[in-house]
This record gives C-alpha cells, structure tokens and sequence, in this order.
C-alpha cells in the first residue's frame, strides 16, 4: 500500500515536473483536447438536431459586429481612462501628502471592496436620476462603472510597480543631476511599465469578463446579445456556446501575445525570473542590485504558484 | 594650481534627521586633484556628509562651495551641483533597465543633451577605460559586482564632474573582486580627479589619499596626512578604531 502510493506519487510529480518544463506545450495540447472534445460533443447534438449550426452560421454577424464590437469597446475605453485614473490614484497613494493619500486608500478599498455588479447597478441610477431622459444613460453608467472599478484595481498594480524600483537607483538617477521629472520619464516609468505589464494583462482580461455584467443595465453587448437570442428562438445552448467562443478568442491571443511580447522584449533581472521555464536564454548572474529588483517583482507581481513551489523542493531534495 | 580656492570647502555642516543630531558642525577642504578619505564608525554620518556635499540631502545649517562657488547659496539649483560632483554607490545603483553603455550615456544623452551616437561612443570610451570593453552592452543583472561598480564609477565620470565622492564602493563587493574597483580608483587618483572617498581600505588609504578625517558622533575627531594618522594616531579613540580596521 505504501509502496504504491509512493509510486503514484513519484508519477504525478514527474507529470508535474514535464508540465512546468514544457509549459507551453501542455497548454496547447490541454485546450487543443478540450476544443476537440467540445467540437466532437456539439458535432454528435448537430447530427441529432439538438445543436441548429444553422442558428451559429446566421447569427455570427450579429454576435461580432454588434456584441463583441461593443464589449471591446467599452472594455478598451474604460481601461484606458482607468489607467490614467489608477497612475494618477498610486501616485497619491505614495506621495507625502496625507490627505491625498487617504483620499486615494479610501477610493481603492471602497472600490475593490464591493461587488462590481453593485457598483454598476448604483452607478446606472446615478446616471439615470443626473441626466432624465437622456438616450445613451446605460452606456454612459457603463463606462463609469468600469472606468472607476478598473482604475482602483490599477492604483495598486502601478503603486507595487513603483515600490518595485530599487530607491538606489532613483537616489544614482538625482546624483547625476536629474530633475524629478526627468526620474519619472527615463529611470522609474520604463521599469514600472515592464513590472506592471503581466497584471495589467490579467486587469484586462478580468475587466473584459466583468464587462459581461453590463447585459444587466441593458448595455448590448456579447452577454446581453446571447440572452437576447436565447430568449427570441429558445434555443439555449447555441448562443451561449457562440458566446464563449468568442469571448476566448478575444482573451486568449491577448494573453499569448503579450506574454510573446514580454519574452521577447525581456530584460535580464526586471521582471519575468529567468526559472518560470518561459524564459530559456542566460541566466542573470546574481548581482545585488539584480536580485534585489527581480525579488520585490517577484513578491509583489508574480504570485508564486505554492503548489509549483512545493514541487520543486521536495524534487530538488530528492535528487 | 593657481586658482586660490580649494575644490571643496565645508564649513560647520550640521545636519539632524528629526531629533537625531547626525552631523554637528563638521569642516573639511579637499584642493584640486587631491584624495580625501573619511573613515569612521557606522552611524558617524559619513554618508550624510557625502550627501550633503552633492546636496542629496540639505544641510541644516553650514556652507559648501565646490570649486569656490557657494553651492548651499538658495539660488543655486541642486542639480547643477549633482552635475559636478558626480557619487558611486556601495550598492553601485546601475538603471537595471539600461545597458552598460546607456547607464554610462543616459546623463549625456537626457541631461546634456548630447546625440546618442557621439554619446555611446563616449560611452565605449569610457567602458574602456575601466577594463569592460567586453561588457558594453550587458545588462547590470549579468555583471558581476565588480563589473557594475566599474560601470558605476564610468557613469559617474560621463558627466565630466570636478570631484568624485564614493561611499563605501567596495564593501559590497566579493573579496576577490575589490582589487579591480580599486585599480580604476588608483588611476583616477593618479589622473589628478579630486576625490572623497568613504572606505575601509587602509591599503587605498595609505597608497592613494593625501588627507584621512576620522569622523565619530558627527564630529571630525581627528584629521591629517592619510599615512601618518592611520600609523601614528594622536588620539585614544583614533588608535582603537585604526587598531580595529587593521584588524
Ligand atoms: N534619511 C534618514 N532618515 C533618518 N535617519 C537617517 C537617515 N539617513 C541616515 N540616518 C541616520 O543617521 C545616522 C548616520 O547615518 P549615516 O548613513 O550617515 O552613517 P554612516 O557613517 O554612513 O554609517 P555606515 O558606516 O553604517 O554607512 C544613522 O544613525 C542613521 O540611522
Ligand atoms: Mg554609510
């Protein structure tokens, strides 16, 4: 009995430890298994007339034009003037002033400590009691409902980026005879850019989801279209397979390409640690001031995976 | 040299960080090309007078004119004096985004506005001359310590500064990387670059300095000829500490 749990043991560890080294490969093969599968399942409810392709087929051009164009939309806008809201509001968040640092802790946990699907609710009869009678209210309360969820969550990506940065070299960056402007444009911004971009990805990805929630307040976007045509024809899983497939191909090569670009682009000793196994060039030597960084980053942006963790040492032991 | 004026000159420098009196009336004058070393316990204030000098930090209360210009004056603006008196770190502090090269160039190119051609070739000169023409477009992460200080110390040069300060620039440093940091401070002594240096290094001290302060409390306890404090120290508290440091 010992014997064989030890035995599958050691299996699942070595299954784990070919999937961290071939991560990319796993990923692929698990979701192209998973695609399949699906393809396979919807294919056999086509032949028994479960699953109308027929409904997919014509319905693709409203799904797209109307409802993913839409939730890119308001997704891409909000995040953008989010970002701005989230510099602005980590910068507060670690200035000296007090006030304006309380002012911004206070706008963070309000907003990251209540569900979005409130914030939305609350913000479209806001809306809706400012401007009576107004055509686009729904749009208008969507765009601030995200802009202003996304913006606290993006505060406190850009304050760990900013915290990230060794105070050494903003100290090295004045020595020369840099102004604090000059700092911020050529010594701290091109390192937090590059600390934040694999949260800021996840922000994304996350505001893309919640953005389905707007299909509450009436927004027509992709959710709102699929409960639409579910509710016109009937049909139930049609929609909202169309929906899904969507929805991944919107987040799915976002994610992959951005990690490309993140590999590609990478900097010895910021950011992505050379061990995650998505990185194969040299490893950074350790310096003190590249440790240093690599280690705040990794503290504070990555979160380390403990299973991942507990894996690696007890393989490492053994060896 | 003809010119009247030392290259340093700090008068009375105090300096309190809240109640903590860190400096209390500290003097020093360092002339042109000379090499002054500061030694002194932890907590002594070494590193806040080097920052005062270069006005990282404001003294509360004294004077300091570089190259005979008063510096504290309120009108003088704090980055101009950075530009000439140029700092090397114990930690070395490279821009670990940057290159070695575009840590060497990036005053030049943002601050001097110098054209990023002539600055990276300025750039390899300078690399050059500190033994890492191998090294020119690594990162900081894929040097070792003593590779980045030596970049440290040609960033610090690229500005063409009047003095150079280095707070502890080999005590972060693996025992057997020391020697080349302290080669490329030897020839820039030897060049005639007027120099404080905060260390450790007797060797340094003895070989390469004109002048040694030995700073306790935030006070200058005694001061001299390098060679003849760290040898003959006139007072008890000086001998204890050289007795120490020499080990
Ligand atoms: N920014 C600061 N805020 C508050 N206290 C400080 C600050 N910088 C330095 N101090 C304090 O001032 C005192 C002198 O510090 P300083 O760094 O100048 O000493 P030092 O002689 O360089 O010591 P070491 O050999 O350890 O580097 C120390 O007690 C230190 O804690
Ligand atoms: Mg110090």
């Amino acid at each position: 009995m010992a014997a064989v749990g030890r035995n599958s043991e050691g299996v699942l560890i070595r299954i784990r430890y070919w999937i961290d080294n071939h991560r990319s490969l796993s990923a692929g093969i698990f979701a192209g298994v998973f695609v399949i599968l699906l393809f396979v399942y919807l294919y056999s409810l086509t032949l028994t007339g479960e699953f109308r392709l027929d409904f997919v087929t014509s319905k693709i051009p409203r799904f797209i034009f109307v409802g993913m164009i839409t939730t890119l939309m308001l997704t891409g806008v909000s995040y953008v003037l989010g970002m701005s809201l989230g510099f602005l509001t980590a910068y507060a968040r670690i200035s000296d002033i007090r006030a304006l640092k309380a002012l911004a802790k206070g706008y963070i946990d309000a907003f990251r400590g209540t569900p979005i699907l409130v914030q939305i609710l609350l913000w479209m009869i806001v809306v809706a009691a400012l401007t009576p009678g107004y055509r686009a209210q729904a749009f208008v309360a969507a765009i601030a409902a995200l802009t202003i969820n996304t913006g606290a969550y993006q505060a406190e990506i850009f304050r760990g980026g900013f915290k990230a940065i060794q105070e050494g070299q903003i100290e090295a960056g004045r020595a020369l005879g840099f102004t604090s402007w000059q700092l911020m444009k050529h010594i701290k911004l091109p390192q937090v850019l590059r600390l934040v971009t694999p949260p800021m990805t996840n922000e994304f990805i996350a505001l893309l989801k919640a953005s389905a929630l707007l299909s509450i307040i009436g927004v027509v976007e992709l959710t709102f279209i699929a409960k639409d045509e579910m509710l016109r024809t009937f049909l139930t899983l049609e929609p909202w397979t169309l929906a899904t497939l969507l929805y991944l191909a919107m987040t799915v090569p976002l994610a992959k390409l951005v990690q490309f670009l993140e590999i590609k682009f990478r900097i010895p000793g910021l950011g992505l640690p050379s061990d995650t196994g998505l990185y194969r060039g040299r490893k950074p030597r350790p310096g003190v001031a590249a440790s240093q960084t690599t280690m705040a980053a990794q503290s504070l942006l990555l979160r380390r995976d403990p299973l991942y963790e507990y894996f690696r040492r007890r393989n490492r032991s053994k060896v | 040299m003809s010119s009247s004026h030392p290259m340093i000159k700090a008068e009375n420098i105090h300096k309190s960080y809240d109640s903590l009196r860190v400096l209390k009336g500290v003097s020093l004058s360092v002339d042109k090309g000379d090499v002054l070393v500061i030694v002194g316990p932890s907590g002594s204030g070494k590193s806040t007078l080097l920052r005062c000098i270069n006005l990282l930090v404001y003294p509360d209360s004294g004077s300091i004119w570089i190259d005979g210009i008063l510096t504290t004056h309120h009108e003088v603006r704090p980055e101009w004096v950075r530009e000439k008196v140029a700092m090397v770190f114990q930690s070395f502090n490279l821009f670990s985004h940057l290159r070695a090269v575009d840590n060497v160039t990036l005053g030049l190119r943002k601050i001097k506005g110098i054209n990023p051609e002539e600055a990276r070739e300025a750039g390899i000169h300078l690399l050059k001359s500190v033994g890492l023409e191998d090294k020119i477009d690594e990162y900081p992460a894929n040097l070792s310590g003593g590779q980045q200080q030596r970049v440290a110390i040609a960033r610090a040069l690229a500005m063409n500064p009047k003095v150079v300060l280095f707070d502890e620039p080999t005590s972060a440093l693996d025992p057997e990387f020391i020697s080349e940091v302290l080669d490329v401070m030897t020839r820039l002594a030897n060049e005639g670059m007027t120099m404080i240096v905060v260390t450790h290094e007797i060797g340094f001290a003895k070989g390469v300095a004109d002048h040694l302060v030995f700073l306790e409390g935030g006070r200058v306890l005694e001061e001299g000829g390098a060679r003849e404090v760290i040898e003959s120290p006139r007072r008890r508290r000086t001998q204890e500490f050289m007795s120490k440091i020499l080990g």
